[in-house]
């Protein structure tokens, strides 16, 4: 086997687990080379070099050698850390994380998704936009794993949608005006697809729209199988005092 | 077969074991049935007895043997001030630096979503019963320092907001005997960030 040595790639630590007494192994997603796994010798002993580092949505820099299922980390450098945030805004990165690992293939590179995420990261370090970011990331993901999203037109027709009338999305299929004698897939408005389709920020309502077609069809992807980080959102919600704002993947007063 | 299956269950019972793979063991398995038959029995005895003795602490969540614990029972200890940890590990070094005098409540774990690890997971009724159930004025979060641990502060603390109790959390910087040069940076930035005054 040739023995692969990579150098100073990019990449996030997307979860990671014990390993051995001493070890991790860590799932990352590296823009040149997708979703990895890597053995991180020794990472916790208390003088490792990689203490305090291997963390999620912190940008790395890392060299690695061997291919395959398990690679060996060699080296990690810390190039970006986030802002220590709250639970809510933590909650929405695990999110994004646990799409990728949900849809990703292992060894498969992405790069526009890489920095998708790596924008999204920000968007959500600072505050800014984060439910409109997640509906983005969510499409993106959907379109890199090749179950992109067509919305500018009905399926049969070629119509281009009208921002006024209603839509049924068919998965695998696509959209079909309302009235046409179809009763399954999600009705959307033909505004909210406009806006998600172009990425312009939409109107409260288009969004509410946008967020319940993405919700359908990556429970349609996952064929029933529910996010993890969903069920943690439900129990967060029913724990908090009774007159606090429910926490939802995005938050209500986020700011433009 | 009978024997190779006895053999193979021994194994993959082992490998329950936190940092135990295939190989270790194997190698465990054969060491207790080939070289020490009655430290093997000692496990099994242990092991039961820990299993059936040891439960939870009803106030602190901590490993008790009986309804609470020593320390919740202690007159010596202050009942006004609760620190919540992670795990009896936390706790153990805290008491093992004796710098705290009050009571505390073990969380075992904190949130992880993608190890499917939330509230529920966490005791976290058990804590706002401990909580009613005393006559708690402070509440110092000691969860570690990570992403994790401190999501789990900040949600612990928004559960309290509108009680009127004190909500602290463990300062962040430089350790005793930190050498600057050797420190990383998101030490440093905290310890900045969070600098004190002396005059
Ligand atoms: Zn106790």
């Amino acid at each position: 086997m040739v023995r692969q040595r990579i150098q100073k790639q990019p990449v996030f630590v997307i979860s990671r687990r014990p390993y051995s007494e001493t070890s991790l192994v860590i799932d990352a997603f590296s823009r040149h080379h997708g979703r990895i796994s890597l053995l991180a010798k020794g990472a916790r002993r208390l003088k490792s070099p990689y203490r305090g580092i291997l963390h999620p949505f912190t940008t790395l820099l890392i060299d690695w050698t061997g291919k395959g299922s398990l690679m060996t980390l060699t080296s990690a450098d810390c190039v970006r850390r986030p802002y220590t945030y709250g639970y809510e805004n933590l909650m929405c990165a695990w999110y994004a994380n646990e799409l990728i690992t949900r849809f990703l293939h292992r060894n498969d590179p992405h790069e526009l998704l890489f920095d998708r995420y790596s924008e999204l990261l920000e968007k959500i370090d600072n505050n800014l936009k984060i439910e409109w970011s997640l509906r983005l990331f969510e499409k993106h993901i959907l379109a890199e794993t090749g179950y992109g999203l067509n919305l500018y037109q009905e399926a049969a027709s070629n119509k281009t949608i009208e921002p006024h009338t209603h839509y049924h999305y068919i998965p695998e299929i696509g959209l079909v005006r309302q009235g046409d004698a179809v009763t399954s897939g999600i009705l959307v408005k033909g505004s909210a697809l406009i806006h998600f389709d172009q990425e312009i920020y939409p109107s409260p309502e288009d969004q509410a729209g946008i967020k319940g077609l993405t919700r359908y069809l990556l429970n349609w992807h996952m064929k029933g199988r529910e996010l993890r980080s969903r069920r943690i959102f439900r129990e967060i919600n029913r724990h908090l005092p009774r007159n606090t704002a429910p926490i939802t993947l995005e938050k209500p007063a986020e700011t433009q | 077969m009978e024997l190779e299956s006895a053999v193979d269950q021994l194994r993959d019972a082992l490998k329950i074991l936190p940092g135990v793979g295939p190989k270790s063991a194997q190698r465990m398995a054969f060491h207790l049935l080939e070289r020490d038959r009655e430290g093997a029995k000692y496990i099994v005895k242990a092991l039961s007895f820990a299993l059936n003795a040891v439960s939870h602490c009803s106030r602190c969540n901590n490993f008790c043997e009986s309804d609470i614990c020593r320390i919740c029972s202690s007159q010596k200890r202050d009942q006004s001030v609760l620190c919540i940890v992670e795990t009896p590990a936390d706790l153990e070094s805290i008491e093992h630096a004796g710098a705290f005098t009050g009571v505390y409540f073990v969380l075992m774990g904190h949130l992880a979503p993608l190890d499917n690890i939330g509230p529920e997971s966490l005791s976290l009724d058990k804590l706002r019963k401990t909580v009613a159930e005393s006559e708690v004025k402070e509440i110092v979060l000691a969860t570690n320092l990570t992403l994790e641990g401190q999501a789990t502060a900040d949600f612990i603390a928004s559960l309290f907001e509108q009680i009127d109790i004190q909500i602290s959390r463990l300062a962040r910087g430089v350790p005793v005997g930190g050498e600057l040069e050797y420190l990383d940076p998101g030490t440093l930035n905290q310890a900045f960030d969070e600098r004190r005054r002396l005059s």
